[in-house]
């Protein structure tokens, strides 16, 4: 395994930014500079069109200076740093503070000064090939095979669609007393298979994740015969009955619920705006006696995509339990949120890029494994649905309905899979109410990281979610 | 990013020799505010440059002739010798990604174009507080307020040059963002909404506020779940522009390229030509910029009229493979409108959802739905409101029998009615 090397030109720009931070220190009692070197590529190969390229969205070098005037704080980002532009970035921070007053708002937040106890280190993930050493003629052969694969699965195919991207990035921390470096990649891959009948166009898809480099091709290959069998057996696929059914939960999906269901509902820049119910839900039962949740950045807990060793503002990353045997311990938050709050911030304050605010946000979120088989758990419904292939779903922290989507419901009658399908399945319903009515929880945690989260419909990160199989009660329609 | 940087990447690939280029250059300035209630509780701006470079290469595979790209992003930062070494990378992969040939367009250098917006003479900081006014004008009620809000200002500028001549230019503003409405009784509800337009559309931001506090109020009041049936569902604002989308998506060149779509111009697209009862669709792709991102000028063009797909909306590449005209990616459609008033529709039985937690319209099954946060039912004698359950519908059983509003809405993505009612679609409820 290798490091990930420190970013030259981060190191080079570092005693400029000092300068920079030292100078902004002269008018302020606080501030801070996250600088950030990202570079990504991204890889495609379908049936018709093949690209590559760096994808802008996952690459940038840039800075954001957060600073505090003694009431509150504001911000500025910018990608173009030289001695000569020093007083101009002065300039632009100066604007963005001295603004306390429009028609309409009442009063600037009050803040106290964000800690600073002293911190210095330099921390890199590890990885096995990056897609340098492998080539771009490599990976595009690799993908062009699998690709062919996924077109050679069945004469109803019509597209098949396979990817890969990662990305590197490093990330300075420098505020009075922190001086912080950290050098992560991550790697994703997806595949797609499209299937035609009639005029109806169904399909399959599955993401593959890795905290590590292009090393994650060698497993894309053993799932071409699940996503084909997905995508054709979709063509038969009947309308969900509407009804309340006993459900078995494929790790995905079991994320899918921990993430958009409960997760969204514990970040705790909610519980500062009264917007989540959760808040007055600590140390209650919010789900059965079998569920321990986590949301976790360090690597000592699930290495995923979403792990690093300090947020966005510089906290450094812990492993939250959120759910400890059904009861609610806490939530997670950015350290401005926990500063409102009187709480410790627990380094979930996340930044889409060095372009946007921090928020609270979720890394790794997962289930801890339980003691069952997932035959046992299957021959235990006499009639019900297995629940596979998580599409989307969408949080609701302040009433914590459920809004998810999945794309496969295989029929369970007396024990055993009928190989009947219904689809597409919409899980509505409470959260506590599906959480509590969790009755099994198989042996094994499986996580994918190879999807983004929104707040909302903006403010993209990665993240990743998973958890054991799980039996439960779920409103289906 | 301006001329220094331009010039020092067109430097880069005369020295490398590469012939065939696109530049796509952006310079995005912001005033980003924050709220909670009605506290100012952060400030942002941004001033950020970059420029992404897409080199081509004419290369054969077995005997044909193809054309590869591959993409690399330059930011102000970046030294010469680094612009250098990325355009030497891509060049390379170019080689390896063997598409089939096609030919980038050629133009003619123009003045820089300003959408026009009435932000274009004052600050940001100026128009920001404009908007901050309008946000809060209809906050004045006791039981809903405005939980919080965040308010987004931008100037973006813009600058396509190819190798082929093209060197085109345009600034446009824009003002986003979303605010959350909440009311505590009887029960302690919330809603969530986003705007966003190209100019400072105060009475369209203050309107939505009210409307916004009205309906949670009555989502406030709304204990129960409709029976799961099949019903009329009426879908209004954000949400019947969405349905839109499934025909803005099938019209694109690339998924229809690539077989996701199977639209042919001259087709009928709505259902089997007898099977239509109700409104024909009568669609025209928006502009909402000067140029596309390959420097292609976007203007008014048919998509769909009287239920037959007129063109296909496609980028240089797949509109050269499909031998159709370059048009660029449309990002706004535009719907005629219907005759019924959006009050008569209300009236008759059906499902009248104003809020969903999510709405997703797939364009490559056609199912449309999501869960409903607030809905009223009018089951022919009372209106209730009711939450909980969710929509699940097929666009290609709906699109049989649309019943349009004569209101219209018009946002930077939607210009069309502002209802648009969807006949016996299923509900999951009690």
């Amino acid at each position: 395994m290798k490091k990930v090397e420190s970013s030259a030109y981060l190191q080079g720009v570092k005693p400029l930014l000092r300068k920079l931070l030292n100078r902004v220190l002269r008018e302020y009692p606080y501030a801070s500079i996250l600088a950030v070197d990202a570079q990504s590529e991204s890889y495609r190969v379908t049936n018709s069109v093949t690209s590559m390229g760096e994808d802008g969205l996952l690459s940038g070098r840039g800075f954001v200076i957060k600073a505090y005037d003694g009431q509150a704080y504001g911000e500025y980002s910018f990608n173009d740093v030289s001695e000569e532009k020093l007083e101009d970035i002065l300039e632009h921070l100066r604007a963005v503070t001295a603004l306390k007053d429009c028609e309409g708002v009442e009063a600037l937040s009050q803040y106290k000064i964000l800690a600073d106890e002293p911190c210095v280190f330099a921390e890199s993930t590890e990885y096995e090939t990056e897609a340098r050493e492998l080539g771009d003629e490599e990976i595009l052969r690799r993908l062009g095979a699998l690709k062919d694969r996924c077109m050679a699965y069945d004469e109803r195919v019509i597209q098949g669609s396979v990817s890969l991207n990662y990305q590197k990035y490093s990330k300075l921390f420098l505020s009075p007393n922190r001086d912080m470096e950290q050098n992560v990649m991550w790697t994703n891959g997806s595949m797609m298979i499209a299937v035609q009948k009639d005029r109806q166009v169904k399909y399959s898809y599955q993401g593959f994740s890795k905290l590590g480099g292009v090393e994650l091709l060698d497993a894309m290959g053993d799932a071409i015969d699940r996503i084909g069998k997905n995508a054709v057996d979709l063509l038969e696929a009947e309308p969900m009955i509407p009804g309340e059914y006993d459900c078995i939960c494929t790790p995905p999906v079991t994320g899918m619920i921990a993430h958009e269901a409960f997760g969204h509902g514990v970040e705790m820049d909610m519980f500062v705006k009264d917007r989540a119910l959760a808040k007055s839900c600590v140390g209650e039962y919010v789900a059965s006696p079998l569920l321990t949740m986590h949301d976790g950045a360090t690597m000592e807990s699930r290495l995923e995509t979403a792990s690093y060793f300090f947020d966005d503002e510089g906290t450094l990353s812990t492993d939250t339990i959120i759910i400890k045997d059904g009861v609610l311990q806490t939530g997670i938050s950015d350290a401005q949120s926990a500063m409102c709050l009187g709480t410790v911030p627990t380094g979930n304050g996340r930044r889409e890029s060095y372009r946007r605010k921090a928020y609270t946000r979720m890394t790794n979120t997962w289930f801890e494994p339980g003691k069952d088989r997932v035959e046992d758990m299957i021959a235990s419904i006499d009639y019900g649905f297995l629940l596979d292939d998580a599409s989307s779903g969408m949080e609701d922290p302040k009433n914590w309905g459920i809004q998810m989507m999945v794309n496969i419901a295989r029929e369970i009658k007396d024990g055993k899979l009928t190989g009947k399908i219904y689809s597409p399945v919409v899980l509505t319903g409470y959260v506590p109410d599906l959480l509590k009515s969790i009755t099994m929880m198989s042996d094994k945690v499986e996580l994918c990281g190879s999807g983004f989260c929104g707040k909302g419909y903006k403010e993209w990160v990665k993240v990743s979610d998973g958890g054991p199989y799980i039996k439960a009660r779920i409103r289906l329609g | 990013m301006g001329m220094i940087m331009i010039d020092k990447i067109l430097k880069v690939l005369k020295e490398q020799q590469i012939s065939d280029y696109l530049l796509y250059d952006t310079q995005k300035e912001t005033v980003e505010l924050f709220f909670i209630k009605k506290n100012l509780d952060m400030r942002r701006a941004e001033n950020v440059g970059s420029c992404s470079v897409t080199v081509y290469r004419d290369i054969e595979k077995d005997g044909v002739r193809c054309k590869g790209e591959s993409v690399f992003v330059v930011e102000p930062a970046a030294a010469e010798a680094e612009i250098a070494a990325k355009c030497q990378k891509a060049y390379l992969a170019a080689g390896f990604v063997a598409n089939p040939y096609y030919e980038l367009p050629a133009g003619t250098k123009e003045e820089c174009v300003t959408v026009e917006s009435n932000m274009t003479q004052m600050s940001l900081e100026q128009a920001a507080g404009t908007m901050v006014k309008a946000l809060f004008l209809a906050d004045d009620q006791e039981k809903a307020f405005l939980n919080s809000a965040e308010l987004f200002v931008e100037k973006n500028s813009c600058r396509i040059i190819n190798s082929k001549g093209v060197d085109v230019s345009y600034v446009k503003y824009n003002v986003n963002g979303e605010f959350v409405v909440q009311c505590k009784e009887p029960q302690d509800v919330e809603t969530h909404r986003h705007f966003s337009y190209d100019h400072l559309n105060t009475d369209g931001l203050t309107e939505m506020v009210k409307e916004t506090l009205k309906m949670t109020q009555d989502r406030a009041v709304a204990k129960i779940a409709p029976a799961t049936g099949v019903y009329d569902v009426i879908l209004s604002d954000e949400y019947a522009a969405t349905i839109f989308d499934f025909y803005k998506d099938r019209s694109d060149g690339s998924l229809i390229y690539q077989h996701y779509s199977d639209y042919k111009t001259g087709d009928f697209v709505q259902g089997e030509p007898g099977e239509v009862t109700g409104n024909l669709l009568d669609l025209d792709y928006m502009p909402t910029v000067p140029y596309s991102i390959e420097g292609i000028p976007m203007k008014r063009l048919s998509c769909i009229t009287d239920g037959v797909f007129q063109n296909i909306q496609a980028t240089v590449r797949f509109a050269y493979y499909l031998n159709v005209p370059a048009t660029g990616q449309y990002r706004k459609i535009s719907c005629v409108h219907g005759e019924e008033s959006f009050e008569e529709m209300k009236k008759r039985p059906g499902l009248y959802v104003v809020n969903f937690s999510d709405f997703q319209m797939d364009f490559m099954s056609g199912h449309f739905g999501g869960e409903i946060r607030l809905a009223y039912l009018n089951d022919g004698e009372k209106v209730t409101p009711v939450t909980g359950g969710s929509v699940n519908g097929s666009i290609f059983e709906a699109q049989k029998d649309f019943a349009f509003s004569k209101e219209t809405q018009d946002t930077s993505k939607f210009a069309g009615p502002k209802a648009v009612m969807l006949k016996n679609v299923n509900v999951a409820g009690c």
